[in-house]
């Protein structure tokens, strides 16, 4: 395969679909997703290299489900497993999906966070709810992946396979509420490069960039949905992930 | 022109991803009871056909695992969609016996979770 064609070939695709956002986000950073641990999937909660406590968050998640790639619905739940959540279901699962409402969050004057409300604290610069969601392919299903049950925001594959390779071009979709989302902000390597510039989605949803990595990679999507009328929030922060492995040469 | 090359994209990627895997793990791949093997990870499951049961085995990088560790089920899929379960019998060394054979056509997952920690093992097989 003839791999600088493709780079040739993204560039057009990047000239045409591609915007970048010249402002940083300046809302809670933790974003959930799944990753391989011991040979489990475990759940993750935190951001780049950061794999903090998700056992102690357990009690924010509100759906975890799984589907086989049939999309048949597959019993599925989370196990503790000494530090870390893994997914624990009665089957082989081809996607697997968590939603964690992680509550209302403050930020204060002098830069920390509280969890609360401007009721609690009428002086905070930011008063926001945050909703995490994240979406795992461990194999492509057969067709498109329909919107999960709970996700206000989901990231999805544009495309019926993944690139094999490293730096090949990828074709996700933003979707909000069930509709193609512009506008949506997109870290193209959470967990190696959780600082770069945000990249959008244009006005189909679509987003177009190199596959980051030759194994893991976690894409996270952002949205701030403004509330109606009058509100302790500024936004609501909908954090959604999409992980999957681009597999490695054979050993 | 982006979607002829991202059409082009897709099918290089399609014909890719229908290529055998040919991930090689330590150890043999080879059934060593004259069935036929998965694998998950490091892990390789044999399963073997018998006229009315099955027998599985189970080995790590050559080493035989004891079945004692595990629970051991098939979850079965016929192919009009039904689905059953199966609970494996742990036998000598590293082998499970199944009392009865699912049907040709059917899906069928060999479920294993470790009795001391809880991790799950799945391969799939494909009746013939």
């Amino acid at each position: 395969m003839n791999r600088r064609r493709f780079h040739l070939g993204l560039a057009a695709v990047a000239a045409a679909g591609l915007a970048t956002l010249a402002v940083s986000i300046d809302a809670q950073a933790h974003s959930i997703w799944f990753a391989q641990r011991a040979r489990q999937l475990a759940l993750i909660y935190g951001v780049g290299a950061d794999d903090l406590d998700a056992v102690s968050r357990m009690g924010k998640i509100t759906s975890v489900t799984g589907y086989d790639d049939a999309w048949q619905p597959v019993a599925t739940r989370l196990r503790v497993a000494g530090p870390i959540p893994v997914v624990d279901s009665d089957e082989p699962v081809s996607v697997v999906a968590a939603v964690m409402d992680y509550g209302d969050w403050v930020k204060m004057p002098d830069g920390e966070w509280h969890a609360a409300t401007r009721k609690e604290h009428p002086t905070a610069v930011i008063g926001e709810h945050n909703f995490k969601y994240a979406l795992h392919i461990a194999q492509m299903p057969k067709g498109e992946i329909p919107m999960i049950p709970g996700h206000t925001l989901q990231l999805v594959p544009a495309m019926s396979v993944l690139p094999p390779s490293i730096g090949m071009p990828v074709v996700l979709k933003a979707y909000y509420k069930g509709k193609p989302a512009a506008g949506v902000q997109i870290l193209t390597d959470y967990v190696n490069d959780p600082d770069q510039t945000p990249l959008m989605t244009g006005a189909d949803g679509t987003i177009t960039f190199p596959v980051r990595n030759q194994g893991l990679n976690v894409v996270t999507a952002i949205m701030l949905e403004k509330p109606e009328g009058k509100s302790l929030y500024d936004h609501f922060e909908h954090r959604a992930t999409l992980s999957f492995v681009l597999p490695h040469k054979p050993e | 022109m982006m979607m002829t090359k991202l059409t082009r994209l897709a099918l290089i990627c399609g014909a890719l991803s229908m290529m055998p895997a040919a991930a090689h793990a330590h150890g043999s791949m080879k059934p060593s009871h004259g069935g036929v093997v998965q694998m998950s990870g490091e892990i390789m499951v044999e399963l073997v056909t018998k006229p009315k049961s099955l027998e599985i085995y189970v080995t790590e990088e050559d080493e035989p695992i004891p079945a004692a560790g595990f629970d051991g089920a098939l979850v079965v899929t016929a192919a009009d969609g039904a689905k059953s379960r199966i609970a494996l019998i742990p036998a000598a060394g590293n082998k499970f016996t199944a009392p009865s054979r699912p049907p040709s056509g059917a899906k069928v997952v060999v479920s294993l979770t470790e009795k001391q920690g809880g991790a799950k093992t799945f391969v799939t097989f494909r009746m013939k």
